[in-house]
């Protein structure tokens, strides 16, 4: 504020005495603590600091006019009863922090947590959510979905009975996911496994030893930018597949139709050259292809 | 020429046909078609085939003959060439007659005319003495036609028609006998079909096909994969032969049944191996034939006998498909059914395909189905986090919320309550201030009206004092006037009169009594008049001029002053007393002045008088009243001087009372009062515009003192109204501030409060949309599947269409030529052994000459007929020939050739190339042709120049 609105020249009437505002006496702000209900002190901040603007800014307001809210107060928060069983944060002191549930132990509800992390054997009847990460130890029952912000990792013996989606998606077998797994980007897969479908937004590799087997319901497995890499035996849509004939670059061409190269033909690209869409799929293989593209040079 | 032997002959008309025509006995060449009954009546002639047309000649050699030729006569022979001279001489006459007919007219007329012309000069030259007359007229005009008919005739000859080429050329057709009986017509010009090829594609397509369609429905469960690509490959292998020959135009070298009938009623002459091997000079070239015909048709033959054949043994084959095929069924159907049902088992396969594809994307539904459902229930377990969090903060921001309630309400009421103490305070001043504006503005008004009123009636005095001016100044320049008229004006008398005696009059007494008379009134009246001159000049002499002297001293006194200085004079001016002197005066004067004027008239008179009485005188010469008219002058002389007494007396008066009458006198008295009385009045105005003019000036200065008054007032009070204004701004700017002030506080520390709560939202939000970019990726996929299915069953939809059109066309082509070559088999057969049968076609090229510039016409003909004219070729003499040719360019030939235009075009001969088979014409044919009577002498020899010539 400006000098000359903090000493305004009084207004002077001819024939009159000269206009002056009441002189009020200065009072300080209060400071103390509040009878009324606060949270984190934001409100007694709030007071100070809009008290001390006022003095500084009219020096004759009389502050004792901002004292004493007639208003009654509000209730106070609703508190729950202890026996009341809630898996997912209530205040904001616990927003933060790793959520540790170690087994044998049955959850009933959906769990919500920054991280969450499942020890033994825990069983969960209802969704798991973990805001930046989930990890899911062995011998787990999931009944509901797990999705996870970050990092998900479901080890071995595990069996979720939804969809897993995820930013990365590692899992180790022996497992059972009954729906989909979905992953934002990579999908990393390790021993058996069986799902209802499999999708990586980068890459995905599935690996284990010559015993295991990825078991998919769906007839086709899709990398959206990535290399599709398969080191196991797998089955897709009750069918065995040969990755050698069966694993295509995918692209698209004129009119929306649907290019397929064999993995075989563009296996010396190397990631720099950019990433395609992979697919795994028993609807087609490489020899079927050839002939149709035959066929269409036959037309030609 | 000799007639040839059947012209010998009478005629028989009773043997004519109903043409007029007796086939054999005219002489006829025969080679007109034979009725069928004529045929069938001669009981040697009976052929095998019962209604068959005479396809080959009843000839005893018919039986072995490897060829045959179509005959127009039996008269020449094909060696001899008299046929070629009858066809040549033919097709140039008709040329010839076409040129004559052009130009006929000219040839005869013209030399007719010459020839006229001619004998009618010399008839006249013989009539004539000495052949004088043998220059006339007519002589040069028969000169003249004859040089024209000469040359007309040398461009006649010239543009002739000559014949540059002639030839003939044979068009070969041959017979092909079935073994299973009949014959069929083929002509060998054209390719038999690759029937080898097409028989291989059609049972090609037939071992393919066998085992397609039972992939459709394994016993054994195999991969779909191996499914498609069984399919698609059946489908391949199929097709394979469909791209190699598709674009093969099937012609069919066999002739149809009806054209063939054409052939079959020619008459045609069997030839022996050296006949035909001496044709073949004449047939067409040999790249233009096919080389192996007999062998090739010989070959299709045998494979339409062989396919034939396997209809007895191909009936067993289709015994496990669906289709039941009858015995008797032809081979070509029971393929077309098995390929029918192959076809039908590839689209059932094709439709399954269909199927997969609605099922994949069904899968997929529900497997997004779960993905969104995943993402659903994470979204709802944030909203239930949210909720927790918000019931924890709800009662601080609750009361967050109603102190800065309070806050703002405190604010606004203590601003309010200064910003009314401001404004009541103000408002007091105003009003004093105002009162005492109000009561400046009556009093300003008041002095405003009188300072008005003050100017105008000072205006008026101004307007008036000008006018009496101007008013006192003509009344004084008036009076000067009239003074001046009173006392200096003068009256106008004549000069006095003098005596003349050359006036010119005439005499005025005849006698001397009368001259005499008249110089005694003369005397007398110049008498009296004299003495009234007299009088009046000692009356004048008596006026006393006192009052007119003294009336000019005022007027001089008044003259040399101003109107202010007159006023002085004006007084005695108005007292002047001796006016009734000065009208007695001007009474004297002016009857001085009226004598002197009588006596100046009657001396005039009395003169001229004189005059008249001198000339009486000397008229009547009376010398002796000389004496008496010198007396009478005496008289006239003395009044001469009298009267220039009075005229000096006159002018010598000080003044002239002319103008001194009563009026002047009034006048001159309303001036002087008038003037006198309006002097005073200017002087009283004078002291009230002084009077004005003070109170004026103190009235204007009081006004400004008012103003200036009113002006300080007005300014006070925008002073009061603008400082009160910039208090209350003031006031509000720092309200403002505060309360915004407060807002801002107020949201910080909402922010603060909740900021855990958005922050959850917002990563509820991005986990959210997150899930929705992965529900879109994942709905790619059945897209992708749904592509890939699309492609297989587009492709073997595309192929499974591609095989049924293949098949139908190869069913077709094979059926068709099958069915011409039934079709064209003949129902019996004749002979065992195939012939040939050479069809002769003559081309021609002539040169002609329409106007100048030649042109060549080249055409083709067929011929199956020579007939000779009965009426010329019997007894028709040449030189009657050759009249009738000039009168009606009627043809010279005694025959006629019949063409038949279905022959023609069933041999192509306007479309034939002939590069070979020219034929020599000799003149010994020529000759041999008018020997026998089928041609005129002069006819010959023309042929013979127009042919030689080339």
């Amino acid at each position: 504020m400006s000098e000359d609105n903090k000493n305004p020249e009084p207004v002077t009437f001819p024939g009159k005495p000269a206009y002056q505002a009441t002189v009020r006496p200065s009072v300080q702000p209060q400071t103390g603590p509040l009878t009324r209900p606060d949270f984190e002190d934001n409100l007694a901040g709030f007071r100070a600091e809009f008290f001390q603007f006022v003095a500084e800014t009219d020096p004759d307001f009389n502050l004792e006019l901002l004292q004493n809210n007639p208003t009654p107060p509000p209730p106070p928060a609703p508190s729950h009863p202890a026996s009341e069983e809630t898996w997912h944060p209530t205040r904001k002191v616990e927003m933060a922090g790793p959520l540790r549930l170690s087994g044998p132990k049955v959850v009933t509800g959906d769990i919500l947590g920054d991280q969450i992390q499942l020890v033994g054997d825990v069983r969960v009847k209802g969704s798991l959510y973990g805001r930046s990460g989930v990890h899911i130890g062995p011998g787990c029952v999931i009944e509901g979905h797990v999705v996870s912000g970050g990092l998900l990792k479901i080890e071995a013996g595990c069996r979720v009975e939804g969809a897993v989606v995820g930013n990365n998606v590692s899992l180790s077998g022996p497992l059972y996911v009954q729906g989909p797994v979905v992953s934002h980007q990579s999908l990393e897969t390790w021993g058996q496994l069986e799902a209802q479908a499999l999708y990586a937004g980068t890459s995905l590799s599935l690996r284990g030893t010559s015993a295991d087997e990825v078991r998919v319901e769906a007839g086709l497995i899709l990398a959206k930018a990535g290399n599709l890499e398969v080191s196991t035996r797998v089955t897709l849509a009750r069918q065995k597949v040969d990755p050698d004939q069966q694993k295509f670059y995918l692209a698209q061409g004129e009119g929306g139709s649907i290019i397929l190269t064999p993995f075989a033909e563009l296996s010396q690209l190397s990631p720099e050259e950019g990433y395609r869409t992979s697919v795994l799929t028993t609807l087609t293989d490489a020899n079927l292809e050839k002939l149709l593209a035959g066929l269409e040079s036959l037309k030609s | 020429m000799l007639p040839p032997e059947s012209r010998e002959q009478s005629l028989n008309r009773s043997n004519l046909t109903p043409h007029g025509e007796k086939p054999d006995e005219l002489g006829r060449i025969d080679a007109s078609f034979v009725p069928e009954s004529d045929y069938l009546d001669g009981g040697e002639q009976t052929l095998p085939f019962a209604s068959g047309p005479v396809a080959l000649q009843p000839s005893p050699a018919a039986g072995n003959a490897p060829g045959f030729r179509v005959s127009l006569s039996d008269r020449v022979k094909v060696e001899d060439g008299l046929e070629d001279a009858a066809v040549l001489a033919y097709e140039y006459d008709r040329r010839r007659v076409e040129w004559w007919r052009l130009r006929r007219f000219g040839l005869i007329g013209l030399p007719s005319l010459a020839l006229v012309f001619l004998v009618v000069a010399a008839f006249t030259a013989l009539l004539g003495p000495n052949f004088s007359n043998i220059t006339s007229p007519c002589f040069s005009l028969g000169l003249l036609f004859l040089i024209i008919a000469v040359l007309f005739s040398l461009y006649c000859w010239y543009t002739r028609p000559q014949v540059i080429s002639f030839g003939r050329a044979y068009r070969r057709l041959v017979s092909l006998p079935l073994a299973r009986g009949g014959i069929v017509w083929c002509d060998a010009a054209i390719p038999a079909p690759d029937f080898q090829t097409l028989r291989d594609s059609f049972f090609t397509l037939y071992q393919e096909s066998h085992d397609m369609g039972a992939n459709a429905n394994p016993i054994v469960q195999t991969s779909e994969i191996e499914h498609k690509k069984q399919t698609l490959q059946d489908l391949k292998t199929l097709l394979r032969p469909a791209h190699t020959d598709q674009a093969q135009e099937m012609t069919s070298p066999f002739i149809p049944r009806d054209e063939a009938a054409l052939l079959d009623r020619l008459r045609i002459e069997p030839l022996s191996w050296t006949e035909l091997s001496n044709l073949e000079q004449h047939t067409l070239p040999v790249e233009m034939q096919h080389l192996n015909t007999p062998f090739e048709l010989q070959h299709l033959s045998q494979e339409i006998e062989n396919y034939t054949g396997m209809r007895g043994a191909t009936v067993q084959v289709p015994t496990d498909s669906v289709d039941h095929v009858a015995v008797t069924t032809p081979l070509h159907t029971q393929i077309t059914s098995r390929m029918d049902a192959n076809f039908t088992r590839v689209a059932t396969e094709i439709e399954q395909w269909r199927e997969w594809t609605g099922r994949e994307k069904n899968f997929y539904l529900d497997v997004a189905e779960q993905y969104r459902a995943a993402g659903e229930q994470a979204g709802m377990g944030y909203d239930r986090t949210a909720l927790r969090l918000e019931e924890e903060v709800q009662p601080a921001s609750i009361q967050l919320e109603s102190d800065a309630a309070f806050f703002r309400l405190n604010i606004e009421e203590h601003y309010q309550g200064i910003r009314q103490e401001i404004e009541g305070q103000r408002d007091v001043v105003l009003e004093e201030l105002n009162r005492e504006r109000r009561s400046m503005e009556s009093v300003i008004d008041e002095r405003s009206d009188e300072h008005a009123m003050l100017q105008a009636e000072y205006k008026s005095f101004k307007d008036q004092r000008t006018r009496l001016e101007s008013s006192t100044d003509q009344r004084f320049d008036g009076l000067q006037q009239h003074l001046d008229d009173l006392t200096r004006r003068t009256y106008t008398v004549p000069n006095p009169p003098h005596f003349r005696s050359d006036y010119a009059a005439e005499p005025s007494a005849s006698t001397t009594e009368e001259c005499l008379q008249q110089l005694a009134e003369l005397r007398a009246e110049t008498r009296l008049a004299t003495s009234a001159a007299n009088n009046a000049l000692t009356r004048f002499a008596r006026l006393q001029f006192e009052p007119l002297d003294e009336l000019a001293r005022l007027e001089t006194q008044i003259r040399s002053s101003n109107k202010w200085q007159s006023t002085a004079y004006l007084g005695q001016l108005i007292n002047f007393k001796q006016s009734g002197q000065l009208l007695a005066l001007a009474g004297e004067v002016s009857e001085a002045a009226s004598v002197y004027l009588d006596t100046a008239a009657d001396f005039e008179r009395l003169n001229r008088r004189w005059c008249a009485l001198e000339v009486s005188i000397r008229t009547l010469g009376l010398a002796g009243y000389a004496a008496r008219l010198q007396e009478a002058q005496e008289y006239l002389l003395s009044l001469s001087r009298v009267a220039g007494s009075l005229h000096s007396s006159l002018l010598s008066g000080s003044h002239s009372p002319e103008m001194a009458r009563p009026a002047t006198f009034q006048n001159i008295y309303d001036l002087a009062a008038g003037l006198e009385r309006e002097l005073d009045e200017l002087t009283s105005l004078a002291n009230s515009i002084t009077f004005s003019e003070e109170r004026l000036s103190d009235l204007g200065d009081e006004l400004g003192q008012l103003n200036e008054q009113y002006d300080h007032n007005t300014a006070e009070i925008e002073k009061v109204q603008t400082d009160a204004s910039v208090k209350l701004y003031q006031l509000s700017q720092t309200q403002k501030q505060i309360l915004e002030k407060l807002d801002s506080l107020k949201a910080d520390r909402l922010r603060q409060i909740r900021g855990h709560i958005e922050e959850l939202a917002a990563e509820k939000k991005n986990i959210l949309k997150l899930h929705k970019n992965g529900e879109n990726d994942l709905s790619e996929i059945p897209y992708v599947t749904d592509r890939l299915l699309a492609t297989h069953i587009s492709g073997a939809d595309r192929l499974l269409k591609e095989a049924r059109q293949l098949h139908k066309g190869l069913e077709n082509t094979i059926s068709g030529i099958v069915h011409d070559f039934e079709e064209s088999i003949l129902p019996d057969r004749l002979l065992t052994t195939g012939s040939e049968l050479l069809v002769p076609v003559w081309y021609f090229q002539f040169k002609e000459r329409p106007t100048w510039s030649q042109r060549v016409l080249g055409f083709a003909s067929c011929h199956v007929t020579m007939d000779l004219e009965p009426s010329v070729g019997l007894g028709g003499p040449d030189r009657a020939s050759l009249w009738s040719f000039l009168a009606s360019a009627k043809p010279a030939a005694y025959y006629h050739l019949f063409e038949e235009p279905q022959l023609t075009a069933l041999v192509g001969a306007h479309n034939l190339d002939y590069p070979a088979g020219l034929i020599e014409v000799s003149s010994a044919q020529l000759d041999k042709l008018v020997a026998e009577g089928w041609l005129n002498r002069w006819l010959a020899k023309i042929l013979k120049g127009a042919f030689k010539h080339n």
